[in-house]
């Protein structure tokens, strides 16, 4: 069996792959990424048993068919050293031949068939929703999840299937993004009974995985255990996360005292301006809104202090509150520089709602200002 | 001037104090031979046959076949501990504790209330004797190093004071193996340059210290002069709070380890909720049986100073930081720095009910041990092997750094 193709497009595929494979494991198969050649497709296939890829690489001219185990970090320490433009792997019996035009590596291969085995898409009812939209859902809310907390469910993103919608929805427990988009069924895709939640660490290996087109990705619930997804070139296979995720509709508020309209990259500069006089200790940010003029005020010990303004098309009774500009910033800096968002407030000790018009919903906590 | 009041065969002298029928005969507290279990104290009539704490019972009783052995009460030299320290801190707030039986105190502040520092260590002694019919040796010193050398010294029921005008006196005629840090290893090495005394090292010029010693050299020569600048750090002051333990014997069996582990963090934990201190860094300390010592940190997303969260973060820091060095372990160390100071509470969207589940969990067992002495409810993991093996320090493993 052999394949030649583009140094870089594999080297790319590769990178994919090897976002799975676990550096460490009692299984050390598990360090191989699987080859697979069949009616002139080729095929990365990776796991590290709760989380799986398979890779098709685009644009490579193969010979025979077969698998073969390559391992991960050699070969790919290869395709990101060489500055060939084009590579050849020739699979021989117990071995893999990586060859440039003037080098050639020649390493021993394991045998494809200790490689667990590894779930394809062969679903004919799934949901599809277009990849550029999932992407940013995915961008929108990954950041909140708390892949540490000893509450599992926290450590994924939440899948929520409406009857022609999709949202997402992520929390630490200390603020809580949201997001929703349309979506369409095929076949006979049933809503899961308790919608599945999907660790951080593949969310985050799709999000890369989809490209930068509307090709739609098909999602296949297997309700309780696993869910695959598929892109135009990739098939991401996942176990759920266990665990009960929170009641997130209770903590949205349902009214405000207070809202006002900002651009995204104007807010944004103020707290990350107000964020340099903070540390560990004095984490908080004070917001200050008053007639015609949002005030960010900060100090901590050590540092300093800081006071900076900011317009605001606000009339209203003077309100403060304190948050920690971190989280402010992760949503900001997911959004466009010219993108409307409304931040709605109640009291100092309410949650802030942040939203944007195209389905966005971000719910922070603030800090505390007793002391 | 500091104090260090260190009790006198501290378990050994519990028991003998509860059980009058024990007086005068030799006593040690420890595990069963059968068990492989170790001598956790032994009293000083059965130390008259060579017994030693962290000595297997096995061999104590070789020596000395006629020996009681008494299982030892942790919980309840921990309740008697706490009733201890209450006395220091009549007089000072400036405890740190060392151990279940030894404490620094810094008097220097409290001599205008109480009299001289000397006066103060008296009335200690008679408070401890008079409340709790315990012995404690105590060493009064301008600083931690040579307090703690007064006290051993004329041990037991010892009041030794080292003016600072007779420092040198004092120490010029100790065997250099007084000296901080220097164990088996370091006293040959100075048996080879023919140095017996703490005086002759006081001779030695720093560039032979520095040559035969390295950086720990200096710190020789330093002690050597009576200069230790180690502050007594009470808990609430202290940046950090930690438990550490040396082995009697070197451990390699994981459970073993794991069970240490889990008793060292409740000791942490509880020390936390005392003080009300939350961190956010938990640490793993781990010496391996050829000295080399290693620290793994993790730090969490929010403060913490339930049992639960800190024993999952150490159980997974040593579970991947034992793979590292195939040896057994020599010491074994938890801490949590990184205290959040409670002015920005960052409010949370939902109850954390697992969170609040322990929390209370931890609230009730305080309550409760508090109540009837420490270890009166303890984990069903807690296992009973690990105060067999309850170690006194090696003395190689005293750290090298003032």
């Amino acid at each position: 069996m052999k394949l030649e193709c583009s140094r870089s497009i594999l080297a790319t595929a590769f990178g994919a792959v090897g976002a799975v494979i676990p550096t460490r494991t009692p299984k050390p198969i598990l360090q191989n990424v699987k080859l697979q050649v069949a009616g002139g497709k080729v095929t990365l296939i990776g796991t590290d048993s709760e989380i799986a890829i398979r890779y098709d690489v685009p644009e490579a001219i193969c010979q025979g068919s077969g698998e073969a185990l390559l391992p991960n970090r050699r070969v790919s320490d290869i395709l990101r050293e060489l500055r060939d433009d084009r590579v050849t792997l020739h699979i021989e019996a117990d071995a893999v031949r990586v060859c440039g035009e003037r080098s050639e590596f020649r390493l021993p291969v394991s045998d494809p068939a200790e490689y667990p085995p590894v779930a394809a898409f062969d679903d004919q009812d799934y949901f599809t929703i277009p990849g550029k939209t999932l992407r940013d859902m995915i961008r929108r809310t990954i950041f909140a999840t708390d892949p540490e907390s000893s509450r599992y469910a926290l450590g994924g993103i939440l899948f929520e299937f409406g009857a022609d919608k999709l949202s997402l929805v992520a929390t630490d427990s200390r603020r809580l993004a949201l997001m929703h988009a349309p979506m369409a069924k095929q076949g006979n895709a049933v809503v899961p009974s308790a919608p599945p939640v999907i660790p951080s660490k593949t969310m985050s290996l799709l999000e890369r995985t989809i490209p930068d087109n509307d090709d739609p990705v098909h999602i296949a619930i297997h309700h309780p255990n696993d869910v695959l997804f598929k892109t135009s070139n990739a098939t991401i296979f996942s176990r759920l996360v266990e665990g009960r995720f929170p009641r997130y509709q209770d903590v949205i508020p349902k009214s405000h005292d207070v809202a006002i309209e900002l651009l995204a990259g104007q807010f944004h500069s103020v707290v990350r301006q107000a964020q340099i006089v903070t540390n560990e200790e004095s984490r908080g940010v004070d917001f200050k809104f008053s007639d015609g003029v949002l005030l960010l005020s900060s100090q901590a010990a050590d540092i300093g202090t800081s006071k900076i303004e900011m317009p605001i098309s606000y009339s209203g009774s003077e309100l403060l509150i304190r948050f920690d500009p971190r989280f402010i910033s992760d949503f900001l800096k997911v959004l466009p520089p010219e993108m409307q968002v409304s931040l709605k407030l109640s009291t100092e000790e309410d949650p802030g709602v942040l939203m944007t018009d195209d389905g966005y919903t971000y719910v922070i906590m603030p800090l505390s200002r007793d002391g | 001037m500091i104090l260090h009041v260190d009790m006198d065969a501290f378990y050994a002298s519990v028991e003998e104090r509860d059980r009058p029928e024990l007086v005068g005969k030799p006593l040690i507290v420890g595990g069963t031979a059968e068990g492989r279990g170790v001598v956790a104290a032994a009293n000083y009539v059965v130390r008259k046959f060579g017994v030693h704490s962290a000595m297997p019972t096995a061999t104590a009783m070789r020596l000395c076949p006629h020996a009681i052995i008494v299982r030892p009460r942790m919980a309840h030299y921990a309740e008697i501990s706490g009733q201890i320290r209450e006395i220091f801190e009549r007089y000072t707030p400036l405890v740190e504790p060392l151990s279940l039986d030894e404490a620094f105190l810094d008097v220097t502040g409290s001599q205008e209330l109480f009299g001289p520092s000397v006066q103060i260590a008296r009335r200690i002694k008679d408070d401890i004797y008079r409340e709790l019919k315990l012995v404690a040796s105590v060493g009064v010193a301008p600083n931690k190093f040579l307090a703690k050398i007064a006290s051993d010294l004329e041990k037991p029921n010892a009041l030794v004071v080292v003016q600072p005008d007779q420092i040198q006196a004092f120490l010029d005629p100790l065997p250099v193996s007084r000296l901080w840090g220097v164990g088996r290893v370091t006293g040959q090495l100075f048996d080879r340059l023919g140095i017996q005394t703490i005086g002759q090292v006081r001779q030695m010029s720093p560039e032979v210290l520095q040559r035969e010693f390295g950086k720990q050299g200096e710190h020789f020569g330093k002690l050597s002069h009576g200069l230790d600048e180690r502050r007594v750090i009470p808990d609430r002051e202290a940046k950090s709070i930690s438990h550490e333990t040396t082995f009697a014997t070197d451990i390699s069996d994981h459970e073993v380890l794991r069970a240490w582990l889990q008793e060292l963090t409740e000791q942490v934990a509880y020390r936390l909720r005392r003080h009300q201190l939350r961190g956010r860094t938990v640490d793993l300390k781990l010496r391996f049986s050829d000295f080399k010592t290693i620290t793994r940190s993790h730090t969490l997303p929010q403060p913490t100073n339930i049992t639960h969260e800190i024993w999952q973060t150490v159980a997974t820091l040593l579970e991947a930081a034992l793979p590292t060095r195939r040896l057994a372990v020599r010491l074994l160390g938890v801490g949590v720095s990184g205290f959040e100071t409670t002015k920005q509470k960052q409010l949370t969207l939902f109850p954390d009910e697992s969170r609040e589940r322990d929390t209370r969990l931890d609230e009730v067992r305080d309550q409760i041990n508090n109540k009837f002495g420490k270890g009166a409810l303890n984990r069903a993991s807690g296992l009973k092997h690990q105060t067999e093996l309850k170690p006194a320090p090696r003395p190689e493993d005293i750290p090298p750094k003032p």
